[in-house]
């Protein structure tokens, strides 16, 4: 366990709705090691995305704790706030309609004084190249970028921050399947080159087939399986990761019959 | 130049004749009152000027609507009048948009206690008829233009908070605004450079309405005698003297007063024009 990266302990976040409460993460506990690529799946309402936004800071826990390589996650400390990005669902709305490129990507560049002021223009090229674009894309606006353009800037707003994990948030769905290819292909490429460790939230089951080492298994808040991706697909053990693998749908009776 | 012409939102734009009557109208007034020294008959009589031989005149090819009681040419008095209106409404929105702007962003984006006090207080003004307000306002002021625009700007800052805050409230869960915080910027950059341009299509098209709005506002204080002070020449001031002479000096209040119908008009059918070529709620 020397390696562990990200270690989540008990946490816990209650949301308060009018008079009632919601339990959306519920006593979490689970460790990432460095390289690892996990998938938290489970399906719409289950806490993924909470969790997913308590890693990153855009919610405050109720209880427990999130530890970055033994360190308690502040996200008022810049170092690390840079360390855990992220990347959305929605690649419509994650980029601002009214900034170019250039000034998306600058601005992470800026703010954590990644490199010199001269070097910048360089650097956010730099960053296409990694995503397969190039510096024709410096001055456009994100609407004139079709949807796996702007999840590739994205993508390089993320790398930007030279951070250690990056979280995505149903990178794939909003995508047609082959461009959901060429985006996990490309992702496989960048973890490799960059040494990162990455954690998808999604409920696309044959994704995470391809791309992840291990497996969370959320349902109503709770952890129900935790494994690798092989072992969950092959003997699940909780009767919810049966039934949702079930429900993955197949094309010949071959692969029907291969559910557990 | 040219450029604009040729351009998507200029078609758009110019799909209904109505906003280009309005930006036609708007525009010819606006040079005409900054040019208003040489374009004008006789620019003299914006002032105290006195012509006694030549006092109410009915309209005719030297005085286009006619002289007043003292024999000034009603004509360049209107459009000195616009001078007066527009730079009324300039330094109104000048001041309103910048404080119910600022009041509006901080509200919507930080939330929780804040956002109580400046919206209750936004909305107590909200609550009270604009030209109560303002009288009440001028009541303990005397009445000059200054203090004219500092009562007009009093009441018209709370609209753009009500405006902002609701647009910031949306835009703060956007996608675009979560990713800048994660990438870890200032409250300062997330307010200023990701929310606020997002506003730039909805304020424009508002204080584009406003502008109408405000002298409106600006000409009935004058009307009533609170605003704008003889001999400074202004649309309301000159309907509510002319007003005494109906119906006989007829020209002396119809033409001011259809000045006044004619640059409100002018704004909002530009303000409506703009609404629907940047798609936007007001």
């Amino acid at each position: 366990m020397s390696n562990t990266l990200l270690k989540v302990e008990n946490l816990t976040k209650i949301f308060k709705v009018g008079m009632s409460k919601v339990i959306a993460v519920d006593d979490v506990s689970f460790g990432i090691d460095k390289n690892d690529s996990v998938s938290i799946v489970g399906e719409s309402g289950s806490g993924k995305t909470t969790l997913a936004n308590l890693i990153l800071g855009v919610e405050t826990l109720t209880s427990g704790s999130i530890k970055f390589e033994n360190n308690e996650l502040d996200f008022k400390n810049k170092e690390l706030r840079k360390k855990i990005q992220f990347v959305q669902q929605n690649p419509l709305s994650s980029l601002n309609p009214k900034k170019t490129i250039y000034q998306t990507l600058e601005l992470p560049l800026k703010i954590h004084q990644i490199c010199p002021k001269k070097e910048i223009r360089d650097r956010v090229i730099k960053l296409l190249q990694y995503v397969d674009l190039n510096e024709n894309y410096l001055e456009r606006h994100p609407y004139s970028l079709s949807g796996g353009q702007r999840q590739r800037i994205s993508i390089a707003r993320a790398l930007a921050c030279e951070p250690e994990i990056i979280i995505f948030d149903e990178p794939t769905s909003a995508l047609d399947v082959l461009i959901q290819l060429k985006i996990l292909n490309l992702l496989a490429e960048i973890k490799e080159k960059l040494n990162l460790t990455y954690i998808f939230i999604t409920h696309d089951l044959a994704v995470v087939r391809n791309i992840s080492n291990k497996t969370i298994v959320m349902n109503k808040g709770k952890i129900v399986e935790m494994n690798n991706t092989k072992k969950v697909f092959e003997s699940p053990e909780s009767e919810y990761t049966k039934e949702l693998i079930r429900s993955i749908p197949t094309i010949t009776d071959a692969e029907e019959k291969s559910k557990p | 130049m040219m450029k604009i012409f040729k351009s998507r939102g200029w078609y758009k734009f110019s799909k209904n004749p109505l906003s280009v009557i309005g930006l036609l109208i708007v525009s010819i007034i606006v040079l005409m009152s900054i040019f208003a020294n040489y374009l004008t008959p006789f620019p003299e009589h914006a002032g105290p000027f006195v012509d006694i031989p030549n006092k109410i005149k009915p309209p005719s090819s030297t005085y286009f609507f006619g002289t007043d009681k003292i024999g000034r040419d009603t004509f360049s008095r209107i459009i000195f009048g616009y001078r007066t209106s527009l730079y009324l409404g300039v330094i109104v929105l000048c001041i309103a948009v910048p404080i119910g702007t600022s009041l509006g962003l901080i509200a919507g984006y930080f939330g929780g206690k804040i956002d109580a006090i400046i919206m209750r207080i936004t909305d107590i003004f909200l609550s009270i008829p604009p030209l109560v307000l303002a009288l009440s306002i001028m009541a303990f002021l005397k009445p000059t233009l200054t203090n004219a625009m500092i009562a007009v700007s009093m009441m018209w800052w709370p609209w753009y908070t009500r405006l902002i805050y609701n647009l910031t409230r949306s835009l703060k869960n956007e996608g675009f605004v979560i990713s800048s915080k994660i990438v870890g910027a200032s409250h300062f950059h997330i307010i200023f450079r990701e929310i606020l341009p997002n506003c730039s299509a909805s304020l424009i098209t508002k204080i584009t309405l406003d502008m109408g709005f405000v002298i409106l506002i600006g000409s009935s204080l004058s009307f009533l005698g609170l605003g704008v002070q003889p001999p400074t020449p202004d649309l309301g001031t000159m309907v509510s003297q002319g007003s005494k002479y109906l119906p006989d000096i007829w020209w002396l209040s119809v033409f001011p007063g259809l000045a006044i119908l004619v640059i409100v008009l002018g704004f909002n059918l530009l303000g409506d024009g703009l609404k629907d070529l940047f798609d936007v709620e007001i």
